[in-house]
């Protein structure tokens, strides 16, 4: 994990200065003045030679101090606070309805497989695969805010049960792509699960079809599915800044994005050092998941 | 350990690794809570008939608020501008209006400016202006390392107060410089305060004597203002609490407008004008602005070194049908670098030439070009704006001898390009900030501003002619001087005026009191939302 953690320090403090575009002037805006840019690339510690600079981001990660957005001139750590803590909860909520809906329905379109049922649930989630995130969010607005007047047309709140009406569409839309891909793994799997020899044995023992559901054809179809899971949590965590911007959530895939844009270093090399330290965490759940499923693996 | 345990034990491991990722995270809930109490009593209680907030979404979030801070732009300066007041204002007509100076005296010589100040004026945390905040401040908007507005104050050389009077001495005569106090980084802040924290914390919550003050800020979310008790005219503002609320996107924008979330939408896209016209709930004002947008090449490469390709642009261009297919009936072609709203400083001899390919490809050819003239026009990417504008420009030119060639680039990486005078064509906006050309005018022609709206032409004599319209002191002599240079800078044909047009404010029909002046300056305090 560290040598990993290592490279990604290089590379991304590495990537971020290569490409054109001088911070300075990007803060000061279309009307910068020579002078001006100047004053602020020194008060940027941006005219320090590139090597001072690594290892002062070395030491901000090994101190926990990750210094001040350019941009936004506040503590990295204070706007990651503000930001992360959003986009988790985005990202946790798209997971469980994703779970929600293609559990269940993987699992009834592969037993029936072939069947007006399973073509049906095929047919909607080569549809959901298809729809652009972004359409389907203002859809999603149009029926559930301005005609049904039920929840916000996107916008952040205060409290705790408003954020969380806040996060129901934007949690739709963003599992509907997980929810249908992980309804084709699912349902594939239990095809070829339902197949195989050890199912008819289980059966032909008499174990109930509930104890052969449970225990040998979700157990096995869970495998690949959580492989899946997992990449999905990943992609969903790195890429809501579509979802963020269409329903204007203050999460940290816009931070991310506005970042980079504005060249704004010191906030972009943090984001994407948790990014990394998350997807490492994620695969090492994964990892221990698996010993569950499958007991011929062992940690 | 059994097998079992051991996977239970790692797994609750794994799960404590990423709790503590998002406990960084944690205490924040309720950050947008707000926790000040409620600023004002100004509005009597029981009259119920208006609103006491009023929710404004914009697109983007401002980063600062204090008007000397690095970066000042139109999201920044709308907030600002509900907090600081200065000695004079620019009015909703664009004219010169006392603030906290009752009236004026200059001196023969045009050096000395002599203000008699309002009394009683008070800051929105209580304290009473002393005289030495006017001196602090009018430095400050000098003085400040970061600011891109200092040479708007540069022309002051000493500030001197009392109770009763502020005297500036400018350094030579400036007939612009009672326009340029109007300018929003021209303002009053209190001294004392701003040393009792760090410069970075005051950019972020500074205080003033205007009519609202810093409430709440949730970076990234929100930010509202709340009544400033001590403000000196009773009954205003008229709403208590103004709230910005950041959506990026202009469609949600538009829906959150039509669901009652927000009230207001500054700036609203032209394409969805007609949604917002046909909706008997809300409405679309349209106020005059000083924006243009301007077609700049780099005059220090081929093949726009040469004036005559330069000139065969104004041909090639069918400006009437940019601004027609980009801003509608609220956008109009230009032909001078000054804005028509600017009144007698925009010279009106200069007029918009009609498309015509074959004048272009004449003009060309009698300057020797026999093939197509190649160029690149680059242009940011993510914008459906100006890649409209690039495609409108590609399809005219192309038919009038030049072969263009769109060149998308990431808006860093484009602002790189053009102010290092790599590329060759851009198309670049202005806003004034007050009521004068000289900004524009400036950024034009005085090569140190940028290197001539980033076209590398630095024609000297037209900079010295500036310089000596900054000096002038006869109106009548520094309009004719400025009616000059814009005839100049149109034969240079390096900053080529494409279309004016005009700001565009969505709001709900129940919100009324909206005026905005050409520079992008409302008066928050004037809204009203009736319940």
């Amino acid at each position: 994990m560290i040598p990993v953690l290592f490279v990604v320090t290089i590379l991304v403090f590495s990537i971020i200065r290569f490409i054109p575009g001088e911070p300075a002037r990007l803060i000061l805006g279309e009307k910068a003045t020579e002078q001006a840019v100047a004053a602020l690339t020194e008060k940027l510690g941006l005219n320090e030679p590139l090597l001072t600079q690594y290892f002062l981001f070395l030491k901000q990660i090994f101190t926990l101090d990750f210094g001040n957005s350019f941009t936004y001139q506040m503590p990295v750590s204070e706007l990651l606070a503000s930001r992360f803590p959003v986009t988790l909860a985005l990202t946790l909520m798209s997971t469980v309805i994703s779970l929600v809906i293609s559990l269940p329905l993987g699992y009834f379109a592969g037993v029936h497989k072939d069947k007006l049922g399973d073509q049906v649930v095929r047919t909607t989630s080569l549809v959901a695969i298809s729809m652009p995130s972004f359409w389907v969010g203002l859809l999603l607005m149009i029926v559930f805010a301005l005609k049904l007047k039920w929840l916000p047309a996107g916008g952040w709140a205060d409290t705790l049960p408003e954020q969380f009406r806040c996060l129901i569409l934007p949690a739709i839309t963003q599992s509907l792509m997980t929810s249908a891909l992980l309804l084709r793994n699912t349902r594939n799997s239990v095809v070829d699960i339902t197949r195989m020899d050890y199912v008819d044995f289980a059966r032909s023992k008499g174990i109930s079809a509930g104890e052969v559901r449970s225990r040998h054809v979700m157990r096995n179809a869970m495998i690949s599915t959580v492989t899946l899971l997992s990449m999905r949590m990943a992609a969903m965590l790195g890429g809501s800044v579509i979802i963020e911007t269409v329903f204007s959530i203050p999460g940290i895939g816009k931070l991310a994005s506005e970042a980079i844009f504005g060249r704004d270093y010191a906030v972009v090399q943090f984001v994407v050092l948790l990014f990394a330290v998350l997807v490492l965490v994620i695969n090492l759940i994964t990892d221990i998941l698996y010993s569950f499923l499958d007991p011929r693996v062992n940690l | 350990m059994n097998p079992i345990a051991r996977k239970l034990t790692a797994l609750s491991l794994a799960a404590v690794m990423g709790l503590g990722l998002a406990a960084c995270g944690g205490g924040n809930d309720d950050a947008g809570n707000t926790s000040t109490p409620d600023a004002t009593g100004s509005a009597p209680a029981g009259e119920t008939t208006y609103a006491d907030q009023i929710v404004v979404g914009v697109t983007q979030e401002p980063k600062y608020i204090e008007p000397n801070a690095p970066g000042m732009g139109p999201s920044e300066v709308q907030v600002s501008q509900q907090i600081f007041e200065g000695l004079v204002r620019t009015g909703d007509d664009g004219t010169i209006e006392p603030q906290l100076a009752t009236d004026w005296t200059i001196s023969e010589d045009g050096l000395t400016y002599t203000f008699n100040l309002v009394q009683g004026v008070k800051f929105s945390n209580g304290e009473d202006v002393e005289p030495s905040d006017w001196v602090w401040s009018l430095y400050r908007a000098r003085d400040y390392e970061t600011s891109n507005y200092r040479y708007i104050a540069d022309s002051i050389d000493t500030v001197e107060a009392t109770a009763e009077q502020v005297v500036i001495t400018l350094k030579e005569p400036n007939a612009a410089f009672l326009a340029e106090l109007g300018c929003f980084n021209m303002v009053l802040g209190d001294q004392s305060y701003a040393e009792s924290m760090s410069d970075e914390e005051y950019l972020k919550k500074p205080i003033g004597t205007g009519p609202y003050m810093l409430k709440d800020w949730t970076q990234g979310s929100s930010l509202t203002l709340g009544a400033n008790p001590y403000y000196r005219t009773e009954g205003l503002p008229k709403t208590k609490e103004i709230k910005y609320v950041l959506v990026s996107d202009d469609n949600t924008r538009m829906m959150q407008l039509q669901s009652g979330q927000i009230d207001v939408a500054p700036t609203f896209p032209f394409s969805l004008a007609q949604g917002v016209e046909a909706d008997d709930s809300l409405a679309l004002d349209i106020f005059p602005s000083t924006q243009i947008y301007y077609l700049t090449v780099n005059t220090t490469q081929a093949p726009f070194d040469d004036v005559k390709v330069r000139q065969a642009l104004y041909y090639a261009l069918n400006k009437a049908e940019l601004a027609n297919a980009i801003a509608g009936e609220y956008g109009a072609p230009v032909a001078a670098i000054v804005s028509e709203t600017q009144g007698e400083w925009f010279n009106g001899d200069l007029q918009v030439t009609d498309y015509d390919p074959d004048t272009a490809k004449q003009m060309l050819a009698d300057a020797g070009y026999t093939e197509p003239v190649e160029f690149k026009l680059s242009i940011r990417t993510g914008s459906t704006f100006y890649e409209q504008i690039a495609t409108l420009i590609k399809s005219q030119v192309d038919q009038a001898g030049f072969s263009c060639e769109i060149e998308l680039l990431e808006s860093a990486t484009l602002s790189d390009k053009y102010s290092s005078l790599n590329h060759q064509a851009t198309v670049l906006q202005w806003v004034d900030d007050y009521q004068d050309p000289s900004g524009v005018v400036g950024w034009t022609v005085d090569y140190d501003q940028a290197q001539c709206f980033y076209t590398g032409l630095n024609d000297e004599e037209l900079d010295a002619l500036y310089m000596q319209a900054q000096a002038e002191m006869d109106h009548d002599k520094r309009v004719e001087m400025y009616q000059e240079i814009q005839q100049r800078v149109y034969d240079n044909a390096n900053v080529i005026p494409l279309y004016r047009n005009d700001f565009a404010f969505a709001r709900s029909a129940k919100v009324e009191g909206l005026e905005v002046n050409p520079f992008y300056v409302y008066q928050a305090m004037n809204w009203t939302k009736a319940n």
